[in-house]
């Protein structure tokens, strides 16, 4: 079973549509057990870093999704979900989960802020997406992540200056576009996180 | 500059309008699901929805209709009709809709709009059907005394990022849309503008991604057959999306 981690940020349906899709069993929770229990988890996220952070403490799910990272099962952000994975966070500010090595800080100001809309995905080689080479992904967003792991860095967008649009480090992916709003690419996408061996 | 195929749901089905005119209907894809669909396997980045009844009447008769679309694709959308008060906003919000567009409201309360960008911020579009350089309300079936331009730059003012601007008389009739409005519109605000009513033929498409234009929607001419999806989305892709 997939656990989708329901802490109020947003319309998880299409998410959990897109996991049905590439053929996954997805259910979505805010039950700290159930997604202790799940094969694998997705961190979905729309809105505040600080206001998500302090609802996944205070509902248990923080401590939830730590323990199913460090158990080695996969783990998949979205979005904001993709940032709280890391350390120290602009907005708030606050602190994320610190599964990943880096910070997230805002997108300089001389361009549109939040970056909305549909932009390409560069992958870099050599990660377990580098046989994509570009696709047309659709972000909304206005911070992105700094890795401390300059390998972590499955793909990147370029907005006013080069960011990470999907993180891999061993079972933890991030992704700061939404795949399940990004048509067929999108589907492809989390239908190669289906196939991480959990 | 991105092309966005229209929807339009009355009653539960996808149909077409003539001009706005609520007696000039024509049935294309009767299952707005599965007209969805076709755009999205046609290429489409986006799906422009309006609810024709909510416009008309204000009712939102029409929520399976629009859910079964945000079930069927993977893409972001659009929908406009009848958003009025934040009962509705947040009802389309929940239903998955990435951008409302507000109309009639805009017209009737601009109020109204500033309270929503606070509240959805980008998510918000403010939807110019403009007659003469007026705006037009309630469906399209009233006319007003606002001036379209004075309108958007008072709501760029307020915070608002994008605008879709439908020349109504042209809107259906394959006649090209009015580029000279639309060229002004968008030397007037700091936002996107999307341009809506009279696409008629691949010409037209060219002539409004050279206006600088963010978007185009399309409707009649697709349905009609007038060009496929893939080929508006090939000239559109000579500019940039924003």
């Amino acid at each position: 079973m997939i656990a989708i981690v329901d802490y109020g940020a947003g319309n998880l349906r299409s998410i959990q549509r897109a996991i049905i899709h590439g053929g996954g069993k997805a259910e979505i929770t805010s039950d700290p057990d159930t997604i202790r229990q799940a094969d694998r988890v997705v961190l979905p996220g729309v809105g505040n870093a600080k206001a998500a952070m302090d609802r996944l403490h205070r509902e248990g799910l923080a401590a939830a999704v730590t323990d199913v990272a460090e158990a080695g099962k996969p783990l998949l952000g979205i979005c904001l979900g993709m940032q709280l994975l890391f350390g120290p966070q602009a907005e708030g500010p606050t602190t994320g989960l610190e599964l990943l090595d880096g910070e997230v800080v805002w997108l300089p100001a001389n361009h549109k802020v939040p970056h909305m809309g549909w932009n390409v995905a560069e992958f870099v080689p050599g990660t377990p997406l580098g046989d994509f080479d570009r696709m047309e992904v659709y972000f909304v967003h206005s911070l992105y992540a700094i890795p401390g792991n300059e390998d972590d860095v499955a793909a990147e967008t370029q907005y006013g200056l080069r960011f990470p649009a999907i993180v891999i480090h061993e079972n933890i992916w991030g992704m700061q576009f939404h795949p399940e709003k990004s048509g067929e690419d999108g589907l492809k996408l989390v239908q190669r996180w289906l196939e991480v061996p959990s | 500059m991105i092309v966005y195929p229209a929807i339009d749901i009355r009653g539960g089905r996808a149909v077409q309008l003539v001009q706005g005119d609520y007696g000039k209907e024509a049935q294309f894809d009767a299952n707005p699901a599965d007209a969805a669909r076709r755009w999205a396997a046609a290429g489409a980045k986006w799906i422009h929805i309006v609810d024709l009844d909510a416009a008309k009447n204000g009712i939102r008769g029409n929520a399976d209709a629009i859910a079964a679309i945000r079930e069927a694709v993977d893409l972001p959308l659009q929908l406009g009709g009848g958003l009025r008060t934040h009962e509705d906003l947040e009802a389309a919000r929940k239903l998955g809709i990435d951008r409302l567009i507000l109309g009639s409201i805009a017209v009737i309360n601009p109020e109204f709009v500033e309270a929503a960008v606070r509240e959805y911020g980008d998510a918000i579009a403010v939807g110019l059907d403009a007659r003469n350089g007026k705006l037009a309300a309630n469906g399209w079936l009233d006319q007003s005394d606002v001036s379209a331009i004075d309108a958007a730059k008072r709501f760029a003012t307020a915070g608002v990022k994008h605008f879709i601007f439908t020349d109504i008389h042209r809107d259906g009739t394959f006649t090209g849309p009015n580029l000279e409005s639309l060229a002004e519109l968008i030397a007037a605000v700091d936002a996107s503008v999307i341009a809506s009513g009279g696409i008629g033929s691949l010409d037209d498409v060219n002539a409004v991604t050279r206006t600088g234009a963010s978007g185009v929607i399309i409707g009649s001419a697709l349905y009609h057959g007038k060009f496929t999806l893939p080929e508006a989305l090939s000239i559109a892709s000579e500019v940039p999306a924003p």
